[in-house]
């Protein structure tokens, strides 16, 4: 009994030194395997006298168990620190740079228009495009500008040697919308408009969202809300604007609207009115039973508002200094 | 149209604050541009020079001897038009101009001088730096200079819109200050003449129809020799115009003050009587400009017995031009009508303060009033005696002043609120209409001055405006809103954006019009229409290509230490009728920005197909998308490519030219693409397929083919072969040199083999590479590379 106790006490010393997984599993030959120490001490437990080989038998199987789990316990830990030792070698400085060139960008025109579509989508407003080509019935005379009227003068357009022009404004495309369509309608018309002037705040080329909502019942007082609900939602805050009479041929009663700024200021923002009635009879509309109102809206005016952009230039020049922050 | 607002003072006979005056003003649609306050100058007083000596030492300085009404000053002044009895504007030390300059008493080459005689513009008066002020001798020896200059004043700048030509005045600004800011108002009248002894004239209208109101007064006897007096001169110049001789500043000041333009002529040049006609094509005619013009038919011209002596409306002649030795003068007002006049000024490109008001409509009843004015100024500056007035008024050819109607339904209906019956009433009264209710509705008769009212909604504008938009309510609109359409059937352009930024292309936003030169280099696509009136000969060519815009953006950015550009766009191109919405994509100098774990490289042609590969993929349709060696000038012969998908061309795929490149001052590697969005991107609904049960094969085989044959083709033949089992072609390697004959090159294939129904057996497998084999042999004489 006192030898099963020296070689457990043995055993278990010598299971704590080892230090690796091979001289583990020599240990376990030397004391578990078939030639092993406790083995061979089962096996000579059938020479012990009857009455002392279940109490040996017991003692050496008790000795083994304490062994095997031991060497177990051991084994596990040894991989444990084995794992610890192979992840350890494997850290990363986590802060270098992923690999790749990362997301390019969107122009902030486009993103300006973009929450102006979804804003006036969520509202039942359809978009519509058309040409940028225009003729000048769909640009001037059916918009209520006819010839010399000096409020052309208020465009300076582009001219093609066969009369076409570009489009000064998208409201052709309402006209276009009303031609093929008919009323009610309720769309907004984005696109690219031309001018012939450049300067530090004019570009020859930028966009506009037109909308143009024509129906039995449409008031100036819904303009106002429409518009107030729009221009709060593009900002994110409750704004304040101001309606100032204005004038443009194809709507009359007209307002220009100015947005409070958050430092107090009012900035112009947006042009609008209550559809004139020559426009709605040069598309057919008899304007005793439809009306409506009209809006356009300068893609570049809010983008530069809301991104805080200083210079409208900057807008076309497509630097990748500047592209890249959108 | 600048307007002071001491003159809008005066006219109203009432004390007005200026921020109100602007507020209000806006509020009432005549938007407020700017406004400019010119301060008064403390220590500037008028004084009288008693006294001219010549510096003892400096040719060019004078002596002189100042009186300011308390004490005579000793006084150096370089100014060559100083004189003895000369009334001038004295800053007296301690003064300091608003050019920053400070008076102290100093030195002058030895001589002491205790202030300064000021120009205009030492004085913030304009630019005239020729001499001293000259002031007029009847001014108070002593008093405040900003006393004779009716200083402080504020110039108010206001951008009118078009339809409000009766504003083109200080008397139209003045209706709408009194109206809006609630200020009685009497329209302001010109006592006549007494006496109108001096020379009568009969001019001869032949179009009445188109120039109803005809009217003509001389004056003769004035002193040629007469200065405008400082305070018009003042006022001219707060209204943006020059002074230049008395009878042309009257009528400007007149035109600024009640908004009727008129004309001076030297009576003595005018040969027998004015008339006016349409000019007959072929005269000519040298105007106040020097310009010599030939008006056509359509163009009214004065006349007098010479021929056409100025172009109606817009501009007076030089034959009969105001000079200085004129001593009779005859001022001209008519009314030309805006029919008449329209595009006139455009024709000539001769706008004109006079052509602008004409063209918008001017008041066909002020004309008795602005030539009793002229003559009253002019006979108080210059002397003279007035002839008899002449005005002819064809009321039968003045725009028809019939009472608009407005109906109370329709205003609550288009305001969306109602407005009080007699506020309606009381805003048209304050405007000067004349308003009668019948049924009530009300029947409105516009002033003789405003041309915009002519329909319902022109009156409906009138209440919004006065009655303010601030008070319309703000109401919601309900009504039935379709559902919108939400079609899957093709790949939207958001969505193409949204792809392209997410593979690491920043969006630019070219110009629609380019460079025609520079089109010219790309053969890729003719350029659209040419532009009649371009901004620039760099911008006058309508674009084919998105690529000319790409590549210039390109450049730009490369030229400033960009290493890696990456940009595309989406837009229109045009080409004749027609306009087509394209997509351009450009990978330009390294593959990659700067990196720790990557090798610099440059981006190739596989690096672009790549991405256009995966855009293609959003359709659906990739396996009919096919990539064909093309020849263009734009694009590198070797490395070119037209896409077609279902055999339908819908772009081009390749690197830059370096001709081209070099032609846009591009050093690097550039690789481009260009696609029509509507022709690629109609999408294929996708239809599901059951997953197979059972594990595909696959198999690889070595080739070794001619180099010139396409990789493209051979997968094609692979999948001909033995179409039902072969679910894809791997191309794992493509290799040319060691072991390999020149002209040659070697292609690893991976065959994806599959029956959807069975396991596939290695006999079957086996069969199927044969099958292979044996079509890659007949096709392309291939080679099984063991």
């Amino acid at each position: 009994m006192q030898e099963i106790a020296s070689i457990e006490q043995a055993a278990l010393a010598a299971i704590k030194n080892a230090d690796d997984s091979r001289a583990l599993e020599t240990l376990r030959v030397e004391l578990l395997g078939k030639k092993g120490q406790l083995t061979a001490l089962l096996k000579g437990v059938s020479s012990l006298p009857v009455d002392e080989r279940p109490k040996a038998g017991q003692a050496i199987n008790a000795a083994k168990q304490v062994v095997a789990k031991a060497i177990e316990a051991r084994r596990s830990d040894l991989e444990a620190e084995a794992l610890n030792r192979r992840l350890a070698s494997e850290t990363l400085d986590i802060t270098l740079p992923g690999r790749g060139d990362g997301a390019g960008s969107l122009h902030p025109v486009t993103l300006a228009r973009r929450r102006i579509e979804a804003i006036f989508k969520g509202a039942g407003f359809g978009v519509r495009h058309g040409p940028e080509i225009e003729d000048d019935f769909h640009n001037f005379t059916a918009l209520n500008i006819p010839e010399d009227h000096p409020a052309r003068a208020m465009h300076d357009t582009f001219y093609f040697g066969d009369g076409r022009l570009l489009r000064t404004h998208t409201s052709p495309t309402q006209i276009r919308t009303m031609q093929n369509e008919g009323v009610p309608v309720k769309v907004i018309c984005p696109g690219r408009v031309y001018r012939c002037d450049s300067d530090q705040t004019h570009t020859p080329m930028f966009h506009q969202v037109e909308g143009l909502v024509i129906d039995r019942d449409v008031s100036f007082a819904n303009l106002k809300s429409v518009l107030h609900e729009f221009v709060s939602q593009f900002f994110e805050r409750d704004a304040e604007l101001r309606f100032r009479p204005s004038y443009f041929p194809f709507t009359e009663p007209s307002a220009e609207v100015d947005v409070l700024s958050e430092d107090g200021k009012w900035l112009e923002i947006l042009g609008c009115g209550m559809v004139h009635p020559n426009v709605l009879r040069n598309v057919g509309v008899d304007p005793e039973e439809f009306g409506g109102y009209a809006f356009g809206l300068g893609v570049e005016r809010l983008a530069m508002l809301r991104y805080q952009i200083a210079d409208l230039r900057t807008l076309f020049e497509n630097d990748l200094r500047f592209l890249e922050q959108f | 149209m600048k307007v002071s607002q001491n003159w809008l003072t005066e006219m109203l006979g009432s004390a007005l604050d200026t921020e109100r005056v602007l507020e209000r003003l806006t509020l009432a649609g005549l938007e407020v541009d700017g406004h400019e306050t010119i301060d008064a100058v403390d220590k500037v007083v008028v004084a009288k020079v008693t006294g001219v000596q010549q510096h003892p030492d400096a040719d060019r300085l004078r002596v002189c001897d100042v009186n300011d009404g308390q004490e005579t000053h000793q006084i150096v002044c370089g100014a060559p038009n100083v004189r003895p009895d000369m009334t001038v504007a004295l800053a007296q030390v301690g003064a300091k101009l608003p050019g920053g300059i400070k008076i102290r008493k100093s030195k002058l080459r030895g001589v002491e001088s205790a202030g300064m005689l000021c120009s205009a513009a030492e004085l913030g008066l304009g630019q005239d730096h020729d001499g001293i002020l000259d002031l007029p001798s009847e001014l108070v020896v002593g008093s405040p200079l900003h006393e004779a200059l009716g200083l402080p004043d504020t110039v108010i700048d206001i951008d009118l819109t078009p339809n409000r030509g009766d504003c083109f005045s200080t008397l139209g600004v003045a209706r709408e200050v009194a109206t809006f800011c609630d200020i009685a108002f009497d329209e302001p009248s010109a006592e006549p003449c007494a006496d109108r002894s001096g020379s009568p004239v009969s001019p001869k209208i032949d179009t009445p129809e188109v120039v109803p109101v005809f009217s003509a007064a001389t004056v003769t006897g004035i002193d040629s020799a007469a200065k405008t007096p400082l305070w018009m001169v003042e006022r001219l110049r707060r209204s943006g115009v020059r002074a230049i001789s008395p009878v042309v500043d009257i009528t400007n000041f007149v035109m600024l003050e009640f908004g009727q333009p008129m004309h001076g002529y030297d009576l003595d040049k005018v040969q027998g009587e004015l008339g006016v006609r349409y000019a007959d094509g072929e005269e000519s005619l040298v105007l106040l400009d020097g310009k010599t013009i030939t008006p056509d038919k359509e163009t009214l011209v004065i006349t007098d017995d010479s021929g056409a002596i100025g172009l109606a409306g817009i501009m007076g002649g030089e034959s009969t031009m105001v000079d200085e030795h004129t001593t009779n003068v005859l001022f001209e007002a008519a009314h030309f009508t805006p029919s008449v006049m329209a595009g006139k000024a455009r024709r000539y490109n001769m706008h004109t303060d006079a052509s602008l008001r004409f063209e918008r409509g001017v008041d066909a009843y002020g004309h008795e009033r602005a030539q009793e004015r002229a003559a009253q100024l002019l006979i108080e500056i210059a002397g003279g005696v007035v002839g008899p007035l002449f005005v002819e008024r064809h009321t039968a050819h003045l725009r028809s002043r019939d009472a608009v109607v407005l109906r109370a339904a329709r205003l609550a209906k288009v305001l969306g609120c109602d407005v009080a019956s007699d506020e309606v009433t009381k805003i048209f009264e304050r405007l000067g209409f004349g308003v009668a209710m019948s049924n009530g509705d009300w029947h409105v008769s516009p002033p003789t001055w405003r041309f915009d009212i002519a329909i319902e909604e022109d009156l409906i504008e009138e209440v919004a405006r006065v009655y303010g938009y601030d008070r319309i309510p703000v109401k919601r609109t309900y009504a039935e809103t379709p559902l919108a359409p939400a079609s899957e059937q093709r790949v939207s352009e958001e969505l193409l954006r949204d792809a392209m930024a997410a593979r690491g292309y920043a969006e630019a936003v070219t110009y629609s019009f380019v460079d025609p030169r520079r089109h010219a280099l790309l053969d890729i696509a003719a350029p659209g229409p040419e532009l009649l009136n371009p901004i620039s000969s760099e911008l006058s060519v309508m674009r084919g290509t998105l690529l000319c815009g790409l590549l210039e953006a390109a450049q730009y950015n490369l030229a400033r230490q960009r290493q890696h550009v990456r940009i595309f766009e989406i837009g229109r191109v045009f080409d004749g009728d027609r306009e087509t919405v394209k997509m351009a994509g450009l990978l330009a100098g390294k593959r990659h920005h700067e990196q720790w774990s990557s090798k610099d490289s440059d981006v190739d042609f596989f690096d672009i197909k790549a991405d256009l590969e995966a855009l293609l993929a959003t359709t659906g349709r990739s396996s009919a998308v096919r990539l064909e060696r093309t020849q263009i000038d734009t694009l590198h012969p070797g490395q070119a490519a037209r896409i077609s998908l279902d055999d339908e061309d819908i772009g081009v795929i390749g690197a830059l030219h370096p001709r081209v490149s070099s032609a846009f001052d591009i050093d690097n590697a550039c690789i481009v693409f260009e696609i029509d969005v509507d022709a690629a991107f109609a999408r294929r609904i996708p239809i599901a397929a059951p997953i197979s049960k059972f594990p595909h094969v696959r198999r690889d085989i070595a080739i070794v083919i001619d180099e010139k044959i396409a990789v493209a083709d051979v997968v094609d033949t692979i999948k001909k072969a033995r179409s039902a089992l072969i679910r894809d072609v791997i191309v794992f390697d493509v290799y040319q040199g060691k072991g390999i004959e020149p002209g040659l090159k070697s292609v690893a294939l991976g065959l994806i083999l599959l029956d959807s129904s069975r396991t596939l057996t290695d006999d079957v497998s086996e069969a199927v590479v044969a099958d292979v084999v044996t079509a890659l042999q007949d096709s392309h004489s291939a080679k099984l590379r063991e």
